[in-house]
């Protein structure tokens, strides 16, 4: 069945929100996400685009600066409801996990 | 050594797979994608090297833009950053290549690529195919409407085998395009919800094949038919091409130009309208004057009367069975007329002998079919004895009757079979001889004694 959109959200949508607790522009994060990850997660360019677009259109990030092409965004309210909604279910996972296997196997 | 080699832009358009390979195996030949344009894509010569390229999708995008958006120079510049650089675009479709030996894709989210390729195919790709497939299949309900009111003459025409092959391959074509493309977005979509990607697959060596098989069937056509009917196609082609040529190239120079898209797009539009409203305007009286150039006629004219302000024109063309081998008559204002068509399946002659203001000479006219295809022989039989839609008369007791053809001895024309010709109970001299590859529709103006009838036979026995 097709997720609906953000209601889960996948790695690379993750970690474009986290970079952007921050006030950071596009190459940015592009550099950030595999930093953070160590190298574990990267998100090509157009996937980067667009997520961008669609956040902005869904009202989870906003621009905060046009300099040129060089456009900055923020997380917004929304976005951060997201984010923390996206870190419960992941602990909750982990919780479920846990509970089958134990805390010494996790 | 040249500088510049340029491929067929026939791609699938949602074939990223197939375009990214084609692409890195000439640039380990040494040529690197340099300009994309309507008709051909051109590689320019470099050393040879392993690259990788990379399609993508920009929705937005349109081929009236007059260049990248804003928003499409942010994505170039988002993927100049990873190494991405820009070799060329063609409306939605976006061509980059990064030397790095192992970069970082410019899509990682297959379910983001599928709506991109997906919005972007329902912008210009998927309405063209759909609409390149109802016009293919008018075409085919014409050619068989076409077939099924008048067989013989279809089949004898030099242009069917040409249009079934035109209206067979833009069938194929459009056929393969559209499932092809549905096929694979439907795979592609349930892959995506479990992030995975699927690889695409183009048609484009097939439809290469295609077009060379038009080609190929065009010059066979040109080179066959009559002159005046492959100097009217000629023309019609020639037509066609500049409209075409004119459309994009105002197009291209609006783009160049800076032209707004809004304004290109309806200027184009209706250039595109106009143009073709002139030349079906354009094509009639063009062909008709054409048609009718007494250098290009293949009956050739001798003389012409003047009568109560009619003219009547006097033929001398050859045909293979004259009045005056059948009887004495003889005039020297006699006109004959031969009309003939052939195509891989059937010849027709349909030849004539008249006389205008005598009504003592004898005439004769008569169509041979010539088949080529054994299985086409009955078609003709039957067409040539299928009596008549209209009825022929009325009886004493005022029923309708029909035209019928019944058998008579073929001895005497050394036929196979011989038909004739009856309204009613009423014989007319009206006859269709079946012989071993052709079949001969017979009306002379009088009654033919035995004699004449071997002498006929004689001349389409062969």
């Amino acid at each position: 069945m097709p997720r609906a959109k953000f209601q889960t959200l996948t790695e690379q949508m993750f970690y474009i929100l986290l970079c952007l607790k921050e006030e950071c522009c596009g190459m940015d994060i592009m550099d950030r996400v595999p930093a953070m990850t160590d190298g574990r997660v990267n998100v090509g360019s157009g996937t980067l685009y667009n997520l961008l677009e669609q956040f902005q259109e869904a009202g989870m990030i906003r621009l905060t600066k046009a300099e040129g092409r060089r456009r900055s965004y923020v997380l917004t309210d929304r976005g951060r409801e997201t984010l923390a909604g996206e870190y419960r279910r992941i602990r909750c996972q982990m919780a479920d996990y846990c509970t089958i296997f134990g805390e010494e196997e996790a | 050594m040249r500088k510049y080699k340029y491929l067929m832009a026939q791609f699938t358009f949602y074939d990223r797979t197939g375009i990214c390979k084609l692409l890195e195996e000439q640039a380990e030949k040494g040529w690197l994608l340099d300009k994309v344009t309507n008709y051909a894509w051109r590689l320019r010569r470099t050393e040879p090297r392993k690259i990788h390229y990379a399609v993508t999708y920009f929705p937005k995008a349109s081929a009236y833009d007059p260049g990248p958006s804003e928003q499409q120079r942010e994505l170039y510049e988002f993927c100049a950053h990873s190494g991405w650089i820009l070799a060329g675009t063609t409306a939605q479709l976006q061509v980059f290549y990064n030397t790095e030996e192992d970069p970082v894709p410019i899509e990682t989210d297959p379910l983001l690529e599928l709506e991109n390729i997906h919005r972007s195919a329902k912008k210009n790709y998927l309405p063209a195919y759909f609409m390149l497939l109802v016009l293919a299949l008018f075409q085919i309900a014409m050619q068989i409407s076409q077939l099924m009111i008048s067989p013989l003459t279809y089949l004898s025409a030099e242009t069917t085998l040409f249009n079934w092959l035109c209206q067979g391959a833009l069938l194929l074509m459009c056929s393969i395009e559209l499932v092809g493309y549905f096929s694979w977005y439907f795979k592609a979509k349930k892959a995506a919800e479990n992030g995975e990607f699927v690889q695409t697959r183009g048609f484009r060596k097939m439809e290469l094949f295609l077009l060379f098989l038009v080609v190929a069937a065009l010059i066979w056509l040109l080179c066959s038919m009559k002159p005046r009917m492959a100097v009217v196609m000629g023309i019609t082609l020639v037509l066609l091409f500049a409209v075409i040529l004119s459309v994009t190239g105002l197009q291209t120079w609006m783009k160049r130009k800076g032209v707004s898209t809004g304004t290109n797009r309806i200027v184009t539009w209706v250039l595109t309208f106009a143009l073709t409203i002139a030349i079906v305007a354009l094509i009639f009286p063009v062909t008709n004057a054409i048609m009718h150039l007494p250098v290009w006629k293949e009956t050739r004219q001798v003389r012409r009367f003047e009568w109560n302000g009619h003219s009547f024109d006097i033929y001398k063309d050859n045909i293979p069975l004259r009045v005056e081998d059948l009887t004495e008559a003889t005039s020297p204002d006699y006109s004959y007329e031969a009309h003939e068509q052939s195509s891989p399946f059937l010849k027709k002659g349909d030849y004539s002998q008249r006389i205008w203001f005598s009504n003592e000479l004898p005439e004769m006219s008569y169509i041979v079919y010539t088949t080529k295809i054994p299985a086409i022989y009955d078609l003709c039989v039957r067409e040539a004895t299928s009596p008549s839609d209209y009825p022929a008369g009325e009886d004493e007791q005022g029923n309708l009757f029909y035209d019928t053809y019944e058998l008579q001895d073929a001895a005497p024309w050394k036929a196979g079979k011989a038909y004739r010709r009856y309204a009613g109970k009423e014989p007319y001299d009206h006859y269709v001889l079946c012989y071993e590859n052709s079949v001969v529709i017979l009306k002379p103006s009088w009654g033919l004694t035995a004699e004449q009838m071997e002498i006929i036979g004689a001349v389409f026995d062969q």
